[in-house]
């Protein structure tokens, strides 16, 4: 399957090369999760920040079933208001 | 006293006389300092009914308790006054370096009576007080002012430590969104506290002060100072993404969640967020960071077009101009913005509000409501040349500019539209799409001064905590479930613990309310409880709240805007719903002890020991 990665702040970083507008598209296996996901992108463990699954924020430990289609976002974690 | 300097300086303009009154200790210790001094000297001695133009109206400027101890991030204080905008209690909070200055000289508050003959300026140098001729500065925006003011300063040093607050144009002409400016970029912004010292032709405080500000248990003091410190540095969050980016540095995490509003509340969850993020303006414009006195995290900053219609230094916008005059209006260019921005600095008008103005006017525009022969320029979504079009004209009250400075529906009215002017109380709504966050909906709609977010930050808990934890602390952003005793909880606590003891609610991210508290208690030497200065809080939401009813301002007004109320969420958690606020506000009245039309009861009142003040 397939899922969209929208890559902000330091984790810009991680994006595979040639990648346009901080975005790229990801190929995984079927029923993976937010964790393999991290994986696949080369996102080490300590490298922390939270995580938005098609609208709804999730934090980067998840284990969260990805689906076709999905768009994930990597954000460092931000404060405000 | 410690932390307080003990003093509260009261000046009649229409006399020209001033007097120093001494600080009570007790009502010190009840209301701690900025708005809740504010509010209890406003309740006490300001008719709510009256014009907030007039004469009878008192101007204050109020310090938090902990403005010039060291506290970290203790500057925050406010300039209050009832509110020509909303017609309730006004109080707008700033930061920066101006209320360093006035603790240094002595001073806690300041309050401004009737109404000067020919503009003035009040100047502070310690015990040094003249109220002095301003006519020379009147017209002239904030950035000339401030100059002017320093270069007529012989010794640079001693220009360097004066520290200004002024108006500028907006404000001299009763802009009713106007806001009071200091260090040039600070604003005092909501409710139309700008145009109350238009009113009362006061251009400009300039304060410099040398005297010490004593804390009550030293060592304990400095050991609860350098625990907040440590654990700012400990946070990534605090002492590197915020200061990088901002508050602006949540405005793509809130459009990829729903609560970033896009185009007047029509749309949300837009692609072109990214364009104007904090992330686009710290990568391309921002030369450095700049912060307020006593605080490590340096959130501002001047950010710099090099060329374009838009050319000019700037200073960098946080979250709430970004939404709102970025995206709200169609606009994702960060030039834009900035330019937008540093308009309303210059000229002093509360970017929020101008911003809920234009975007409304935007729309208005775009529906065929309003022509283009009215406004005299194309309003389409994304036009940021007629931003600035609008805002200097709204300083002026030149063009539909004459609408907008009355505030609130005066121009979607004008078009036959009042419901395409989003806020609450005649107050521009704040930049969180309510459809996905049922707190902060509840939150905005109680707000005691208007349509404003942060009286409580619920997006801590059911936003922020869903993606960067603590994992605990989240709760269903789109459930109506404990959402009243959590904002009603929140609402105290803020009041007296971060506001009125001068801590700047961003620096919750890094020190939260227990590094807080013993900062407050070991620097003023109360021998407080945590309970008790929420209870302090409390105290301060029900004057306020019976400030505003005998305003006239009342349950009918606690009201989310149709759009929210009507039209479902197309994005986010709470994707094709709409937020109940009637029935959670039900539940909230109750909680407070309030009755079903929202009046505090004598009971509750009692309990408060504010017995004998019901309607
Ligand atoms: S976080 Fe920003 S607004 Fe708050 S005190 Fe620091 S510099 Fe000022």
């Amino acid at each position: 399957m397939q899922v969209e990665v929208k890559m902000f702040m330091k984790f810009r970083k991680y994006l595979p090369p040639d990648s346009k507008n901080d975005m790229a598209v990801i190929t995984l296996e079927e029923g993976a999760t937010l964790l393999d996901l991290r994986a696949a992108l080369g996102i080490p463990p300590d490298e922390h920040g939270g995580t938005v699954i098609d609208g709804v924020a999730y934090p980067e430990d998840s284990v969260h079933k990805l689906k076709d289609g999905d768009s994930v976002g990597f954000f460092a974690s931000v404060a405000g208001g | 006293m410690h932390a307080w300097a003990g003093k509260i300086l009261r000046v009649d303009l229409s006399e020209r006389e001033y007097d120093i009154e001494d600080l009570d200790p007790y009502f010190a210790k009840m209301y701690i300092g900025a708005q809740g001094t504010a509010t209890r000297i406003l309740y006490d001695e300001v008719d709510p009914t009256i014009d907030a133009l007039g004469e009878e109206n008192k101007l204050i400027f109020s310090t938090g308790a902990l403005v010039g101890t060291g506290a970290v991030t203790g500057i925050r204080s406010v300039w209050a006054a009832k509110s020509p905008l909303t017609g309730g209690i006004a109080f707008s909070n700033v930061g920066g370096y101006f209320p360093a200055e006035v603790k240094f000289a002595g001073y806690d508050m300041i309050i401004f009576e009737g109404i000067a003959d020919d503009p003035v300026m009040l100047w502070i140098d310690d015990d040094e007080i003249e109220i002095m001729d301003a006519d020379h500065l009147w017209g002239k925006d904030v950035f000339e002012t401030e100059d002017i003011i320093k270069s007529e300063i012989d010794d640079p040093w001693k220009a360097m430590d004066t520290r200004i607050a002024s108006i500028g144009p907006a404000g001299e002409n009763l802009v009713k969104i106007a806001a009071i400016m200091s260090d040039k970029h600070r604003a005092a912004a909501r409710c139309g506290i700008g145009a109350v010292m238009g009113s009362k032709n006061l251009k400009a405080v300039v304060a410099h002060g040398t005297k010490d500000v004593s804390v009550a248990v030293p060592e304990a003091f400095n050991k609860s100072v350098n625990a907040a410190l440590g654990a700012i540095r400990a946070s990534e969050r605090a002492s590197k993404v915020f200061p990088a980016y901002g508050s602006a540095g949540l405005v793509n995490f809130y459009n990829e969640v729903g609560l970033l509003p896009h185009m007047n509340f029509k749309k949300m969850a837009l692609p072109e967020a990214h364009k104007i993020s904090g992330q686009a303006v710290a990568d391309g414009y921002l030369i450095r960071n700049q912060g307020c006195f006593s605080c490590p995290m340096s959130c501002g900053g001047p950010a710099e077009v090099k060329e374009g219609p838009f050319e000019g230094v700037s200073h960098r916008p946080e979250y709430e101009t970004h939404a709102l005059m970025g995206p709200n209006c169609g606009i994702y260019d960060p030039e834009a913005l900035l330019k937008g921005n540093n308009e309303c600095n210059r000229l002093g008008i509360d970017t929020m509000d101008m911003a809920c103005q234009v975007s409304c006017a935007m729309e208005l525009y775009e529906e065929g409501h309003l022509p283009e022969s009215d406004a005299g320029m194309k309003l389409n979504f994304g036009n940021g040349e007629a931003l600035v079009t609008l805002i200097q004209q709204t300083a002026y009250r030149e063009g539909l500019g004459e609408l907008i400075a009355e505030g609130g529906a005066t121009l979607a009215e004008k078009y036959g539209q009042p419901d395409l002017f989003i806020g609450v109380k005649k107050m521009g709504y704040a930049g969180y799409d309510a459809r996905n966050a049922y707190g902060m909906a509840l939150g905005v709609v109680t707000s005691t001064r208007g349509g404003c977010h942060c009286r409580a930050y619920t997006l801590v808990r059911e936003a922020l905590a869903h993606a960067f934890g603590p994992k605990e602390m989240a709760v269903d952003p789109v459930s109506m479930q404990g959402k009243a005793e959590m904002l009603m909880m929140m609402q105290n606590m803020q009041t007296a613990l971060v506001d009125c003891a001068g801590f700047c609610q961003f620096s919750m991210s890094g020190q939260p309310p227990p590094l807080l508290f013993p900062q407050l208690a070991t620097a003023t030497g109360v021998n407080y409880t945590m309970p008790e200065v929420v209870i302090n809080g409390e105290r301060i939401w029900n004057l306020q709240k019976m400030f505003n009813l005998k305003a006239g301002i009342t349950k009918a007004d606690d009201v989310l805007p149709k759009r929210l109320r009507e039209e479902p969420a197309t994005a986010g958690p709470g994707k094709g719903k709409n937020p109940d606020v009637e029935t959670m506000l039900k539940y909230y009245y109750m909680l407070r002890g309030w009755d079903e039309e929202g009046v505090p009861t004598p009971q509750k009142l009692a309990e408060l020991g504010l017995e004998g003040q019901g309607l």
